[in-house]
């Protein structure tokens, strides 16, 4: 009978570790909907991830940000934007250091703290939002969320982020969204900005020359044109009869969070190959190549690589909390000790949660037409410029003068 | 000793299995719509109200409606939306619709009905409606001003600190002369602290 409070603490103390360490991991848990989305199978993917973004939990905003992107992919936009709105609303709610949480962490693992995304990823939620307003044609909303990139923007630059972390495309994107609307001040500040955030985008020189043009920067036009000897400037940049097809294209898969291979605890990001890599617009007799304008798996390796340090310093810190820890209980018993050593270690892992639905570039196709009705295709092309079998098929596009119609169409193997 | 030990293990697997539910709202009241909501740091009810009634108040009082000979008939067009937030201009301007049409001094011209209103004149007219109740076109009383606005904001974020500012511009303008008779707006400033450290 004298034994039976110890036999019980031990149940209930290997009940407590298979709890923890029975969690399945979030990459774990996504998997099986990114694999739908890979074969296209929208609506399977939209219904996997439905019950995990719905539910309230540490790790809610990571899944909605995935239920989102399959919402697009679904072609289900309206949806996909309620559920960016959400998950912009949540991101602001839980981007606070949580004591219990991080004490918890120390204890346990780094999946103990609220997931609160990484800066790019949380500029990248109100891209995601204009692309989609963009392609609903409502360029009210769309100015909406370039005003909110902006904002967000100051916030990040004010806090010192680095480069890396501001997102340049969601400013490039933001830039679009002003000159789609003829604001080309706006539009010039915000190419400009996106320049000085990555100066390797491609299409940026006439970008920046084309808007220091319409915005009536005459200074700066004169400049740009000089840094920028290599663009030739074209006359149907400034031809108000003429209408704009831009293509946003966005290409493949970001790199996946798995756990290191040299040590458990810490994430590492691994690759994912795709076939398609460029997009090709056909259409009226023309044929535009895509020229990336984003490169999402830079920015998440230089992001992680950036963390590398704090979360080194957390898991030592880790460490020498489950170490104490267990020394206290095994002060008292000496079993159970040992077991609570084992299990915050087993309990321990590294924390691969991110968005990874996200591409791994995003490019632009940028097109002048005269106003009137148009077929178009996009096919996809491998590296040796060969086509991939990707393609968006027959598709019909009205084209208004002085106006830019956007596609949004992104590519999964 | 064993007995703390117990207590311990039992609350902390009570916590990981609880952890994991559902929080759903369960109980819920009544509350005063006209109580100022500071709930978080977006365009509110609130900010809708202060600024229509002050609007309101302000173009009530303006000589094209005040020292009108007869009553005024107004069209409320479109209310720009120049923040960096989502909102409802159509709510906005139909409350400053509904507040301007209380006072009794004013008639309003409903833009979105027309579409509805001609096809009732169609149908009425198909032989369908009695001769001394049908009504058609040609009869419809002209607009003498439109309403028009815009809303902008200012948003300003460093470290925990944010300020949100918001302003409200509504014009009237004469349709005859296509002058703006009155011109008025309203400012709100908010201001907020995040919580960057919590349980």
């Amino acid at each position: 009978m004298k034994r039976f409070p110890q036999r019980l603490t031990l149940v209930v103390g290997l009940f407590f570790i298979l709890g923890l360490s029975g969690c399945a991991s979030y990459q774990s848990k996504v998997h099986s909907a990114r694999e739908a989305l890979t074969r296209h199978e929208f609506p399977k993917a939209v219904e996997e991830l439905k019950p995990l973004a719905e539910k309230e939990s540490d790790d809610q905003l990571v899944y909605l940000l995935d239920y989102g992107v399959a919402l697009q992919l679904a072609g289900r936009l309206k949806e996909s934007n309620d559920v960016f709105l959400k998950a912009d609303r949540l991101a602001e709610l839980v981007d606070y250091q949580s004591i219990s949480r991080i004490a918890g962490s120390l204890a346990l693992s780094e999946e103990m703290v609220q997931y609160k995304g990484d800066t790019f990823e949380k500029i990248f939620i109100n891209a995601y939002l204009a692309m989609n307003y963009l392609e609903m044609g409502n360029l009210d909303d769309a100015l909406v969320e370039a005003r909110r990139i902006n904002e967000k923007y100051l916030k990040y630059r004010a806090d010192e982020k680095k480069s890396f972390e501001l997102n340049s495309f969601s400013k490039y994107l933001s830039a679009l969204v002003w000159e789609a609307s003829r604001s080309y001040d706006d539009a010039y500040i915000a190419y400009n900005e996106a320049y000085k955030i990555d100066p390797t985008i491609a299409t940026i020189g006439e970008d920046l020359i084309r808007s220091a043009k319409l915005a009536r920067r005459t200074d700066m036009y004169q400049s740009w044109k000089k840094k920028f000897p290599e663009v030739k400037e074209d006359p149907s940049w400034y031809d108000k009869n003429l209408g704009e097809l831009v293509v946003i294209y966005q290409q493949g898969w970001g790199p996946r969070k798995m756990p290191s291979q040299n040590e458990y605890r810490f994430p590492m990001l691994v690759p994912v190959s795709s076939e398609t890599q460029r997009a090709r617009l056909a259409v009226n007799n023309k044929v535009e190549v895509s020229r990336e304008v984003y490169d999402v798996q830079r920015a998440a390796i230089e992001t992680l690589q950036e963390d590398q340090g704090i979360l080194i310093a957390k898991r030592v810190a880790g460490l020498a909390t489950k170490a104490v820890l267990s020394d206290q209980v095994r002060q008292k018993n000496e079993l159970l000790g040992s077991l609570a050593w084992i299990a915050l270690n087993v309990a321990d892992r590294a924390d691969v949660r991110q968005w990874s639905t996200l591409p791994q570039t995003i490019q632009t196709i940028r097109l002048r037409l005269p106003p009137g009705r148009y077929k178009f295709t996009l096919d996809g092309l491998n590296a040796g410029g060969a086509l991939t079998g990707e393609s968006l098929d027959n598709q019909e596009v009205e084209i208004k003068a002085g106006q830019k119609k956007f596609i949004v169409w992104r590519s999964l193997k | 000793m064993k007995k703390n030990l117990i207590l311990t293990a039992l609350s902390l697997s009570f916590l990981t299995v609880v952890g994991c539910g559902p929080k759903a709202f369960v109980k819920g009241q009544y509350d005063d719509v006209n109580r100022e909501n500071l709930l978080n740091d977006q365009w509110s009810e609130t900010d809708m109200q202060k600024a229509v009634a002050d609007l309101v108040a302000s173009l009530m009082a303006s000589p094209s409606i005040s020292q009108a000979k007869k009553m005024p008939v107004v069209m409320v067009t479109g209310l720009q939306n120049k923040t960096s937030e989502h909102i409802d201009t159509q709510s906005i301007m139909d409350m400053v619709r509904v507040e301007l049409m209380k006072s009794g001094k004013v008639g309003f011209i409903d833009k979105e009905a027309r579409q509805d209103i001609a096809d009732e004149y169609n149908y009425q007219n198909s032989g369908m409606v009695a001769e001394d109740s049908k009504k058609g076109p040609g009869a419809q009383v002209g607009a003498d001003f439109i309403i028009n606005g815009r809303l902008d904001s200012i948003v300003q974020e460093v470290g925990k600190d944010k300020s949100v500012y918001y302003k409200l511009t509504l014009n009237l303008t004469n349709l005859k002369t296509s002058m703006i008779t009155w011109s008025d707006q309203k400012q709100i400033r908010k201001t907020f602290k995040k919580k960057t450290i919590g349980l």
